[in-house]
């Protein structure tokens, strides 16, 4: 017995060796996480905006809400996400937001150029939507 | 349980950051952590800096990310260069086609291992520094339309890797101002079991302007040819191992000239422990292995045909040491064919010899078998005191 705890001891007292993360996690200004899958993950910059392309789909930001991009051993943000809003079908249909997942999700509107703008008067073009941390590319219809 | 308690080792990975022709590599650990700033018009990891507009793209891929290597691959009309994140400050990198600069800081304190692979058909690699490098030869083809194939300029020492089972062939360009093919302005080590083949254009194939040593483990290198000198060496020279084969020079196969330091040791000096060295010294006036001060053979096969005019096998410029110090009798071989130089003014005459030696000239060990043939030629001939004192030779001084 207490050979066996001698050994879990060394175990637990072993040094962590650096662990390869497996996940991309960027960080906005207002402390919203959002992580991706680093293999095959592809990041771009154009317009002001930084744009990241992963196995769990594309999300985009306005360079100026980044705050800070790590590396993490489990996801935050999206994995979580994804299973809160599976039924969430964000579209804009005659000005307004529709589809939007649960009653109290988070939600903001910014046009491509980082201003943000009320649901309801949402002209032709294209939004990006923010709801409950998770970015929409969204085309008013 | 225990081993239940201990992690796993997870596959190694990284996010690699591209601008042009330079890559980044980031390693995928917690260490890391890269911070926007300017309205995210920067990122910076550590020390380093990106500006965003600059990055063509950022991707996570399944590479392990090797401290202090950085590797240079040439592919055709473009070389790409990548780099570890914690060297970016401290190394200028320009690549522009096949041209490949990198100039390290004064602040860089560690050595730093270049490894050049691929091919081009008119590229270079040119590296400055204060700091002494590793060099590996991967497999290259690098030739170089507009001067030296590969110029390292640091003045330190640099370790020459040529890995086993790789073949790393160098041209340069013709008629340019560059001083040789593969110039190292510092000491350089070679080793490691592959082979290098040089064309010098211009002027000599290789040169160093400080020692030059081949270790034990060093394979083979070999001159085609060279509009000069195939080794131009300042300090001295060191062989403890390698095939060295040099052909198709128009002047000195190994010339070892003192430095412009009279302190600097071993100056004007060549030793020979190992290895076999292969000359052919067809040029007219011109040495196999010539030696501003001494020449130590103490090991290992020495061949030259010597069929030029004037052209001497083995030229001092003072003394001649051969013995078996080294552990193994030298042997030394050659063909001389050669007669006299006769440039039509008569102080410049010289007759062909197998061996000149300026200074003394002592055996002690080995064996010395030469064919001569050359009207007025002579196998061995001494200026100074000829000691003998073991070894085997059909020939001696007369």
């Amino acid at each position: 017995m207490r050979r066996l705890f001698f050994l879990l001891l060394v175990a637990l007292a072993l040094p962590l060796q650096a662990q390869t993360c497996r996940y991309v996690t960027v960080q906005t200004t207002d402390g919203a996480q959002h992580s991706m899958t680093l293999s095959g993950l592809k990041i771009t910059f154009a317009q002001e905006q930084m744009t990241m392309q992963g196995t769990e789909g594309t999300l985009t930001f306005a360079l100026h809400t980044l705050s800070e991009l790590f590396f993490a051993t489990a996801p935050t943000g999206i994995a979580a996400a994804q299973t809160d809003h599976a039924a969430c079908r964000p579209a804009i249909v005659h000005g307004k937001l529709t589809g939007v997942g649960p009653e109290n999700a988070s939600i903001s509107i910014f046009t491509p150029d980082g201003r943000r703008v009320a649901n309801g008067t949402l002209t032709h073009g294209t939004y990006l939507v923010r709801i409950d941390g998770i970015t929409y590319k969204i085309l008013a219809q | 349980m225990a081993a239940a308690a201990l992690t796993g080792q997870a596959q190694a990975q990284c996010l690699m950051v591209y601008e042009g022709q330079v890559a980044t590599a980031i390693p995928a650990t917690e260490a890391y952590r890269i911070a926007y700033a300017d309205d995210g018009k920067t990122l910076t990891v550590g020390s380093a800096t990106f500006a965003t507009a600059g990055i063509d793209s950022i991707v996570g891929r399944d590479n392990e990310v090797t401290a202090n290597l950085v590797q240079v691959d040439y592919t055709d009309e473009r070389a790409t260069v990548t780099l570890p994140v914690d060297l970016r400050p401290l190394l200028q990198v320009t690549a522009s086609g096949a041209d490949v600069s990198i100039v390290a800081s004064a602040a860089l304190t560690d050595e730093v291992t270049y490894t050049l692979a691929g091919s081009a058909a008119d590229g270079s690699f040119f590296m400055d520094g204060e700091y002494k490098a590793t060099l590996t030869l991967n497999n290259l083809t690098l030739t170089n339309l507009r001067g030296a194939a590969i110029d390292i300029a640091c003045g330190k020492r640099i370790d020459v890797k040529l890995p086993e089972g790789t073949h790393t062939t160098l041209t340069d360009a013709v008629g340019g101002t560059h001083s040789a093919c593969f110039f190292i302005n510092g000491h350089a080590e070679f080793s490691g079991g592959g082979k290098l083949t040089l064309t010098g254009r211009t002027k000599h194939a290789y040169a160093s302007d400080e020692y030059t040593l081949l270790k034990a483990s060093t394979g083979t290198i070999e001159v085609l040819s060279a509009v000069s000198d195939g080794f131009h060496i300042d300090q001295y020279f060191e062989m403890h191992g390698g095939q060295v084969t040099i052909d198709g020079v128009g002047g000195d196969c190994i010339d070892v000239s003192c430095t412009k330091d009279a302190t600097d040791e071993l100056n004007g000096q060549a030793f020979m422990s190992g290895g076999t060295l292969v000359m052919n010294v067809a040029a007219d006036d011109v040495k196999g292995i010539k030696t501003e001060n001494a020449f130590h053979l103490s090991g290992g096969t020495l061949q030259a045909t010597v069929s030029g005019l004037g052209t001497k096998g083995i030229s001092t410029g003072t003394d001649l040491t051969i013995d078996s110090t080294s552990g193994s009798a030298p042997q030394l071989r050659m063909t001389v064919s050669g007669t006299t130089y006769m440039p039509g003014d008569a102080t410049l005459e010289s007759k062909c010899r197998g061996i000149k030696v300026k200074g003394n000239f002592t055996f002690d060990g080995g064996d010395i078998y030469m064919e001569v043939t050359g009207s007025k030629a002579k196998g061995i001939s001494v200026d100074g005191l000829f000691n003998y004192k073991s070894g085997t030779s059909n020939v001696f001084p007369e």
